[in-house]
Order: C-alpha cells, then structure tokens, then sequence
C-alpha cells in the first residue's frame, strides 16, 4: 500500500463520514421542516462573522477547554470523570466564597486565592470518588454522577440561602437565584466591547501544562502506564491506586478552575444554572480532541461555536436550539463510528484491492 | 460460495507470493496435503507462516498464486469463504465467551439453528454430541468456559470448529498453552482425528512435529526452505534448516555454586484469585549466582509465588527473606528497588504496556530514576540513547525505538523486557516461563542471556514446564506441586522421568 493512498482513504473516510453526519442531520431538520442549508450555514458560519460573535464562541471554548483537559488527564490515567459539571459547581463555590468573605484584599492576592479555592473545592469534589475506587473499588461512573446530584443541591443551597444577593430577597430583582455581583478585585480583563476575558490565556497554559505533566514528565509517564495497562503498571512498580486519585484530583481542580474563571470573566457573580452543562460537553471535547491538548484546544472551538451557533438558529431560522444538541449527538455518534472504521485494517485491504484492480488492471508482472 | 459437505482429500497451494510494504511475506510458496495427512507448518517467529494461514483462511488476498481444493480452484474473499469451503483453524488465542457455557458458545456461530426469534439449542447439542463421538472429544456442553482447564477449553475450540463444518483443520500453534499431559493427549488426539480430516500443524517445538506430523514444511523469510517427510529427519535436521544455522541451546555446565543464599522463603501461605491456598507453608533458597529451576505443571502455584516474592499478591503468612530483608507485603516498587527483576508469565499484558513505545517500555520501572529525568522532567536524550543500546545489544528486531511494544512478535517484546531486566543490573532475577512461544533463535539468546547472569552471580528463579529448559540450565530442581515444594533435586539427579513423577504429585518413587 502507498503512502498516497492511506492518506487519502482516510481523508476519503472523514469527509463520508462529515456527509454522514450532515445527511442525517439534513433529514431531521427536514421533519420539523426547517431550511436545511441555511441552518447547517448559520450554525457554522454565522458565528464566525462578527468580532462580537467570535468573542462569545472563544467565551463558551475556554471552560470547555479547561475541564476537557482535566477529563483528558483522568481518562489517560484509567478513570472516567463524569463528574465535571459538579466539580465545576463547588468550584464556583469555593471561588464564590472567598470573594465574598474578602471583597477587600487587592486583586493580585484575590484573584491567585479565589481560582485556587476553586480548584480545592472541585479537586476535593474529585478526590472523593477517586479515593472510593482506589480503596473500596466503587465504579467512578456511579460515584461522580452521584456526587453532581449532592454539588447541584449544594449549589442551590447556597445560592438561595447564604449567599443569596440581598437585592434578590427583598425587591424581586432578577427572579433568577444568584448571589451578590463579586468584588471588582475578582475580575479577569475583557477585551473592550465584548465579554472576552484574560480566561482565554489562562486556558492556553493550563494546555501547555497539561501537554507537559502527560508527555514530558515521570509523573505523567506513570499516569499513561498506570491507564494503558493497570497490570503492567503495577508489574513495574507504579502505585496504580495513588496515580488514580491525583488524576481525579487534578481533573475535579481543573473543573473547578474553569467555574472559578467562568465567574470572573463573565457573570462577575455565581449564578443558579451557570454550569450549563459545559461539564459534559466537554467529555465529549475531550475525547473528540483525542484526549490531547493540541486537539482539545480546537475541539473546544468547535463545540463552542456550535452551541453559539444553535442560539443563533434558534433566532435567525426558528430551529429550536435543543436540535442542535440532538446534531451534536449525531456528530458524537459518526465520531465513534468513522474511528472504528479507520481503525480496521482489513477494510483498507479491501479498499486497497479494489483500487489496484481499477488503476492497473491484472497483467504479468516481473517477479 | 455454495456450502458443501464433501470431504477434503486434497489441497493445494501453489506459488503464493503475498507482499507488504518493504516486506515479502509470501515468496512462491506451495505445498500440498493428502487426505488424512498431517502436515507441519515450521519455522521462526516471522518466517511467514501466519500470513500464509492467513491466505488460506481468506483474511488476505495472495499476490499470485492459487489454492486448489479437491483439483478445483477456489477464491477466498473473506473467512467466509474459507468457512464455506471446509477450512476450520484453531488460533493460538481461544475466542470463546468465558461466562457462557460450551453449549452456548457453540451455539453462537452455528447459524442453522438460528432462526428469527428462536436458538435451537437442541439442535445444537445433537451436533456436539454427534462430532464428541466421531472424533472422540469429549466436552461436556453444559460447563462454562471459565470452569474449564486450558487443555478442555482447546477442545472446545476444536468441537466448535468441526460442528461448524471444518473438514480441513488449520491449528497455529495449539501445544503453546498447554502442559506437558495436555500436549500429548492432544497429540494421540490428532493423531486419531486425521483418520477423518488433514491437519495443518504450525509449531515451535520439534518434539511434537515429530510425534505428529506426516511431512513437513519448513519456512524462513516467506519461502519455503525444505519440504520432505518428517520420519527421515532428526529434530536437530528440522532445526538447523529453520533457523539456517546450527542451534545448539545452551547448557549450563558449571559445578554446582557455593554462594550464599540470598532468598529464602519460608513456610509462605498465599491465597490464588479464587480464594484458596495456592501456596501452603512453601519453602524453598536460592544461592547467589545458581539457577534454580521450579518445575511443575502449571497451575499449583508458580504464578502465585512469583507474584507474591514481587509484591503483586499478598502474603497470608511466612517470610520472603531476601538479602536478610523480609519482602512480605512490601509494595512492587520496594521489590524492585530491592533489586529484583521479574520476567513475567503475561509479557504481552504485563511484562509491557502494549500502546506504550519500546523506549517507554525500557524505563518502565525507572522513570523518576535520576538517570533519566531531571526535576519530574522526563530526559529524552538519555531515554533514546538507552533504548538504542539496549535494541542493539539485545538484538530486538523493530524498525525504530518509538513504535508501540505491542506490535512486536512475541520474541521481541520478551527481549524487550530482558533488556529492561537485565539493564537494570538486578541482584536476583524471576524468569517465568522464558521462552515459552518462542522460536529457537530467541529461546538460545534468552537462555544464553540468562547464564551469563548466573555467571555474574545473580541468583535466578527460572519456572518453566519445559523439562528441557529446567534441565538445561538449573543448577538445581525444585519440583512444586500443589502449592508445597515436592523435593529439590541436584541437577545430577534430575532426569525427564524423576521430575516427570515428582510434578504428577508423587513423593517417592521408590515403589514404582
């Protein structure tokens, strides 16, 4: 087999599978009878236009991002956290907390203290379901859905009670529970006229530093060992069950960290309903990123712009914005598929064979 | 292609030549097999005989050539086709659902008896119980795999292979698993089964083409280097044209060492996975610079001793002096700071991480070593220079240091691990089952790696079930059975038929 041609049959596969995915797409979107083209073209497009647009797809890329790469450290180290969006929760609260306590302190010594009891307050809501399978074997897929139920309650314990804005309670304010706007000494820099806030570099370094904890480090090294094989790392010395709970550790800080930016670059102020989600979408930027920092970063771009984009048809098409979600879960699927498909050799065998027969049709060849 | 039931009184290949890139698997090979013949498929790791069963079994299209069944040309596109045509093989790993029962597995390719919301089973077991009695293989169809032996469960292989219409029976490998009793019950089974059938038969071991096989076929680089009948060859013959040179496995020829004893295990209690003793109250010492060879079937406690010397299984009770040093329950990598090294039985799943690059794999244990990284920071140079050494002195045949281990012959990844083994310098060495799969070359470079070590004045457990490995190079024999040390021979006194009774359970064979 050439080189040419395994590059082309893989390219070949992704761009069926892209069709793939916009075909069914197309034909649900026909059913509710929607124009097909000009939603697929505001989804991906219309977003991109506009400075003000493209700063809200980056708004929406830097939390995916974060979590995304804690996931990618969790899911490379054996464990899968399915438990981001409560982590996120008590991040915002850890951060939350601390504003409120010490509206005071300058922002050098706020800012660091805040983003870092964000990330206590979600590496502690990940160290839990870690340490349970590390010493009693309990499955992390039930520990960490279970424990985004206690974090939401926590959540919305406190936002509603002690750190309920006193405008809220007294004259109606906004309906919606939410504690008091956070002291300015909180506030990450935005980019004038939009909401784009200083996160952005924030998340860039944590990718670099995620890229060289895995890929550059003894630690990591062990990490990778202790997830490709658990046998063979614990042959080789590895603690499997300690590389576990830092893994979960670091991945719930990372949650909690993109709460704590989230509210310091954007609502200014913790909000019921803030975590939307982002911490299940980014398993799926995760693993749609391959679980690398260099494909994660883009992979969060790509779903910020869809759920920017799915605002956006909602407004200018009337297709509702849950549809898009139903497409994400189209693209989610085909992903899976295309993957399993490049992954069979015998199939490009056969495709191998039958090109062959095309391009030079059987004559004696020199032996 | 049309299913038929007619039997298969000959096939033939002829002038297959298969190429891949860089590589020519395949080069203009034919052979060809009578009815009722057994024919030996031999040869060294990557001689090509895989990618010839491959051909056969329709997974891959030769390049030239033809297959000819019964004098008719046939045309395989897919396993399908081989499936349809009468090729059955039996692969070296078993595909069977271990919490099914026989019957249920069976059942899952038998299509006949599927239809659209009903599985005769019935049918199914009328089968069973009808090829059970043609060819003499007995399985019960209502135990699950997972209650099976190794050996029971190859007979389940080869049951569901015949119900699902083999006439032609292709087996890679089949002795590699199986103990010593195993292997030569399969032999006379065989043996009475090519009354009905022809056989491929690819193996290693030269005993056994001997004992079994009718003519032989000898590969080496992809063509055939010698075909002719297997009575007028010695194994020496077969081996020397495998391998084109002379092979001559490495004895261990020194007097017997005086060293001291470095790891002495006492009255060891250790549980198995399922929750009984596997070692009770086991002793047993080791000198510095000796080979000890534990001999034994598998299965009554090897793999549980070694993993507990190496921190991997917990200790009931007793002691694992080492050194003066008690390792009881200390953790794998105390062990292995300690100095030991351990081969291990599983090397594709635990001697490696498979998706993991050979280089990684070579500092698997020694990645926080101040060797190679600095401050957490992995030191790339010094990992790649490590690894380029260690593929050169340890001969592992790879394209390049960065490919995943996983996708090494099986000889090469055990290489791989020796190299990381020995590399380390260890103060005392477990090889479990060494060079079991392995072709003759690797076995000679391991066994010979191996003896320089004792050389050196290493101490070495070397378990194993092949007598010949244990009585080639142990210095002395320790025999376990059922979890207990049967006797420790000298290896003056070891032969095939004293080790043979003390590992079949016998203590004194003084009244036999």
């Amino acid at each position: 087999m050439t080189k040419t041609f395994k590059i082309t049959y893989k390219v070949t596969i992704i761009i069926l599978a892209i069709l793939a995915a916009m075909t069914i797409g197309a034909i649900i979107l026909l059913t509710i009878g929607a124009d097909v083209l000009k939603t697929y073209s505001v989804i991906l497009f219309e977003p991109l236009k506009t400075t003000l647009q493209l700063s809200e797809v980056l708004i929406r890329a830097i939390p995916l991002t974060i979590i995304a790469l804690g996931i990618a450290v969790a899911y490379r180290s054996g464990i899968i956290n399915i438990g981001a969006e409560g982590q996120m929760a008590m991040g915002i609260l850890g951060t939350t907390a601390i504003a409120l306590l010490f509206p005071e302190l300058p922002k050098p010594i706020l800012l660091p203290l805040a983003i870092l009891a964000g990330a206590i307050c979600g590496g502690l809501w990940g160290f839990i379901p870690g340490i349970l399978k590390a010493k009693l074997q309990v499955s992390e897929l039930l520990s960490t859905v279970m424990l985004n139920y206690i974090a939401a309650q926590f959540y919305t314990f406190f936002l509603r009670g002690p750190m309920l804005d006193p405008a809220e309670s007294s004259l109606g304010g906004s309906g919606t529970p939410q504690s008091m706007r956070l002291s300015k000494n909180l506030w990450l820099e935005r980019l004038p006229g939009t909401r784009l806030h200083t996160g952005i570099f924030f998340a860039i370094i944590l990718a670099i530093v995620i890229y060289l904890l895995l890929w550059k480090t003894s630690t990591g090294m062990k990490m990778r060992a202790a997830g490709a094989s658990e046998r063979a790392a614990r042959y080789g010395g590895i603690s499997v069950t300690t590389y576990l709970v830092v893994a979960m550790v670091i991945s719930g800080a990372f949650a909690g960290m993109a709460g704590a930016i989230e509210i310091a670059g954007v609502h200014r102020r913790a909000i019921e309903g803030v975590t939307g989600g982002y911490g299940f979408s980014a398993i799926v930027v995760a693993l749609f990123g391959g679980l690398h920092p260099a494909g994660i970063i883009p992979a969060s771009f790509f779903f910020g712009l869809l759920i920017v984009g799915a605002d956006m048809t909602q407004r200018m098409v009337g297709v509702p914005a849950n549809m898009v979600n139903v497409l994400q879960g189209i693209i989610i699927l085909v992903i899976v598929a295309t993957k399993m498909v490049l992954a069979d050799p015998y199939l490009m065998e056969k495709v191998w064979r039958k090109y062959q027969k095309i391009t030079n049709p059987p004559k004696e060849v020199e032996a | 292609m049309e299913i038929t039931t007619k039997k298969i009184t000959s096939l033939r290949v002829e002038h297959i030549t298969k190429r891949f890139p860089g590589v020519l698997a395949s080069d203009d090979i034919s052979l060809s097999i009578g009815e009722g013949e057994i024919l030996a498929l031999v040869g060294e790791n990557g001689a090509g005989k895989t990618t010839l069963m491959n051909i056969l079994m329709g997974l891959y299209q030769p390049d030239e050539g033809r297959i000819i069944i019964n004098g008719e040309e046939v045309r395989f596109r897919s396993p399908n086709d081989a499936f349809a045509a009468g090729l059955g093989m039996v692969h070296q790993q078993y595909m069977l659902v271990p919490n099914m029962t026989v019957l249920e597995n069976i059942a899952l390719g038998y299509k006949q008896a599927w239809s659209l919301f009903k599985l005769d089973l019935a049918m199914v077991r009328e089968r069973i119980e009808e090829i059970s009695k043609k060819y003499g293989l007995h399985v019960d169809p209502d135990a699950f795999i997972w209650q099976l032996s190794v050996g029971e469960q190859q007979r389940v292989e080869l049951v569901k292979t015949l119900c699902l219409g083999a006439r032609f029976l292709i087996l890679d490998e089949p002795t590699s698993a199986l103990t010593p009793q195993e292997t030569d019950e399969l032999i006379i089974l065989l043996k009475r089964m090519a009354s009905e059938l022809s056989i491929i038969f690819i193996s290693h071991k030269l005993q056994e083409v001997k004992d079994l096989s009718d003519t032989i076929t000898i590969l080496r680089h992809g063509a055939v280097v010698f075909q002719g009948n297997t009575t007028d060859h010695s194994p020496s013959d077969i081996a020397a044209l495998m391998t084109g040179h002379e092979v001559e496995l490495p004895l261990n020829e020194e007097p017997p060492c005086d060293g001291e004893i470095v790891l002495n295990i006492k009255d060891l209690k250790v549980k198995s996975d399922r929750g009984f003793l596997a070692l009770n109250k086991l002793n047993l010492s080791i000198r510095s610079g000796e080979i000890v060879g534990l001999a034994g079937v598998s299965g009554n406690g090897q793999r549980e001793l070694a993993e507990a010397i190496n921190g991997l299984r917990k200790v009931e009770s007793g002691e694992i002096l080492f050194y003066g040093e008690d390792l009881a329950n200390r953790s794998p990598h105390h062990v292995i700071e300690a100095g030991m090294g351990y081969i291990p039985e599983e090397r594709n799943t635990e001697g490696i991480v498979p998706s993991f690059s050979i280089k990684e794999n070579l500092i698997l244990k020694d990645a926080s070593h101040p060797e190679f990284s600095k401050h957490t920071f992995l030191r790339n140079k010094e990992i790649d220079k490590n690894a380029t050494d260690l593929r050169i002195k340890f001969d592992i045949r790879s394209p390049n240091i960065s490919i995943a281990a996983g996708s090494l012959s099986g000889g090469n990844i055990q290489k791989v691990i020796l190299a990381r083994e020995i590399s380390r310098k260890p103060k005392f060495l477990i090889a479990v089952y060494p060079i079991r799969g392995l072709d003759l070359g690797a076995a000679e470079f391991i066994h010979r790696q191996l003896l320089e070590k004792r050389k050196e004045g290493i101490g070495i457990l070397l378990v194993s079930e092949e007598l010949d490995e244990i009585l080639d190079l142990s210095d002395r024999v320790a025999v376990i059975f059922k979890g207990e040390i049967q006797q420790v021979l000298n290896r003056k006194d070891a032969n095939r038929r004293s080790l043979g009774i003390l590992m079949a359970g016998v203590k004194d064979d003084q009244n036999i």
